[in-house]
């Protein structure tokens, strides 16, 4: 059996489940999404609780109005664009934090530091993880916006109201911080 | 824009956010010179194997609970890490079996002869002497129950990964058809391919010479390198960069640094003895680059896909067929 035509019958399951006993039905579609949709809000607000609470609202506020949802395809696709309306809402909304706190991001030792100090990293995974969560929280968040919501640096500049050169100069320090912990990585080995 | 050479203008290139004429500018600016060329590759790898970021695992189990719709805790996922713990025991398991029909059938042989194992009825023999050999499924090796004498020898036929047991008096010999190995150390991988007349020697550790048998030249190798022996035409050669990922069907280390897809893909098969089908031949000279100590196959298959935004199904055990992707999905935006 094909993975893919899986996953699409396991969404028309779900899907069905939630018209015909919604109870039963949000809870397969929180069990089958909740990792996801938290790992996807994780990549612009790296804190844990925060990321939790967010995508414990969304799922909450969908079950609110499970009377006028319509979700056709697929709740994934649907649940992802969620996430990230969510994460720049909330940034938004605590613009002052992130403007102080690159310095207590830096000082709060990240969850991949403490998990993988000890055994050297032998996956470029890894590496890249942690060389991303080390960069200040504002060169994190636009690099984060960029790579994976594919956003333009116009885009990026009007939804974190600063500016496209400020933009351009943290895509930059992002890239070079990559290319320099994978060249360090290369090396090692 | 003025000047193309910078990293910001690299980035407005990968993410596809330049004209088409400023693209053009662009590559015609790094096709200018080397530096340039390896700049544009340097970020473009960078920017690629950004993809590989991965946030931290979050448990809908516990979180349910403070859902109106979940009250209910029957449905606990499936957790994965023990999934795969369950997984090696049942694999330890299995070996410990094979190893205890080898030892069987040890008993049934006179002890003066020499025993013969091959790879597809056991993986992994002890020797005598605490010499530990991995057999791969084409491996055939054959050893007395008692080595005799001052030396201890094995006949190889295919291939196999020995872990020889350190003894200063009696030394090891591997005798194929086309030439020896001696050991002067302690780990390695020889493969003797009947068909193509070549007995080739791969050193994880120590040291270890090769040696066309009934022949006064040799080669000896250390950690990290290979030797490949040609009966046809009797090259003696050695390999100083050794493509260590030829016996990662052993140690399960596979090293990508900016290989091919076609490569990585060969490489991942004959690590975990699974077929891949790709069905888009533009992305076989992708190059990808990571490295992999002891994971699972699948692993690597997620990693390329994110990577190159290809598309992974297995039809069947053991078989990938992965679809789409480009060298650079960021750009085709």
């Amino acid at each position: 059996m094909n993975k893919i035509s899986e996953k699409q019958r396991s969404d028309e399951d779900i899907l069905a489940l939630m018209r015909s006993n919604p109870q039963k039905g949000f809870e397969m579609l929180f069990h089958a999404f909740y990792a996801e949709v938290c790992r996807h809000i994780y990549r612009y607000i790296p804190n844990q609780s925060v990321v939790e609470d967010i995508a414990q609202d969304l799922f909450a506020e969908l079950w609110t109005k499970r009377e006028a949802l319509n979700i056709t395809k697929s709740p994934g696709a649907y649940l992802h664009r969620m996430a990230v309306t969510r994460s720049l809402n909330h940034i938004r909304d605590n613009k002052k934090h992130l403007h102080v706190s690159d310095e207590a991001l830096k000082s709060s030792p990240s969850r991949l530091h403490s998990a993988h100090e000890e055994m050297s990293a032998t996956e470029l995974s890894v590496v890249i993880t942690k060389a991303i969560d080390a960069l200040p929280e504002r060169c994190r968040l636009v690099f984060m916006l960029s790579r994976f919501e594919d956003m333009s640096n116009a885009g990026i500049s009007k939804e974190l109201d600063i500016s496209v050169k400020t933009v351009e100069n943290q895509m930059t320090k992002a890239l070079k911080v990559l290319r320099t912990a994978i060249d360090k990585f290369r090396r090692i080995e | 824009m003025d000047i193309p050479g910078t990293t910001e203008n690299i980035h407005a290139y990968l993410s596809g956010q330049l004209t088409v004429e400023q693209v053009e500018a662009f590559e015609q600016w790094r096709d200018t010179s080397v530096q340039n060329a390896t700049l544009v590759e340097e970020v473009e790898d960078a920017w690629q194997h950004a993809l590989l970021y991965e946030s931290p695992d979050f448990d809908s189990a516990s979180a349910i609970a403070n859902m109106p719709f979940g009250k209910d805790e029957k449905l606990v996922p499936v957790d994965k890490s023990k999934a795969s713990r369950q997984w090696r025991f049942r694999w330890a398991a299995a070996a410990a079996v094979i190893l205890a029909m080898g030892t069987w059938t040890a008993y049934q042989l006179n002890k003066t002869e020499l025993r013969t194992i091959d790879g597809r009825h056991a993986q992994f023999i002890n020797l005598e002497d605490g010499t530990e050999v991995f057999l791969d499924h084409n491996g055939e090796v054959s050893f007395p129950e008692q080595f005799a004498g001052n030396e201890r020898r094995v006949i190889l036929d295919g291939e196999a990964y020995f872990d020889v047991a350190k003894e200063a008096e009696r030394q090891f010999i591997i005798e194929t058809d086309f030439a020896n190995v001696i050991v002067l150390g302690t780990e390695f991988d020889v493969t003797e391919d009947d068909d193509a007349e070549t007995v080739e020697v791969y050193v994880t550790e120590g040291k270890v010479r090769l040696q066309p048998t009934g022949s006064d030249v040799f080669v000896d190798i250390e950690a990290g390198e290979s030797a490949l022996y040609e009966h046809k035409s009797g090259k003696l050669q050695r390999i100083r960069q050794a493509d260590m990922n030829r016996i990662a069907w052993h140690t399960r280390h596979l090293r990508f640094a900016k290989t091919p897809i076609s490569k990585v893909i060969t490489d991942i098969e004959s690590t975990y003895d699974v077929s891949i089908d790709y069905q888009n031949s533009g992305i076989a000279d992708c190059t990808f680059s990571s490295l992999y100590n002891k994971v699972e196959v699948t692993k690597i298959l997620e990693d390329m896909s994110v990577v190159f935004g290809i598309r992974i199904a297995s039809t069947q055990e053991g078989h990938y067929v992965l679809s789409g992707g480009d060298c650079n999905p960021g750009k085709a935006n």
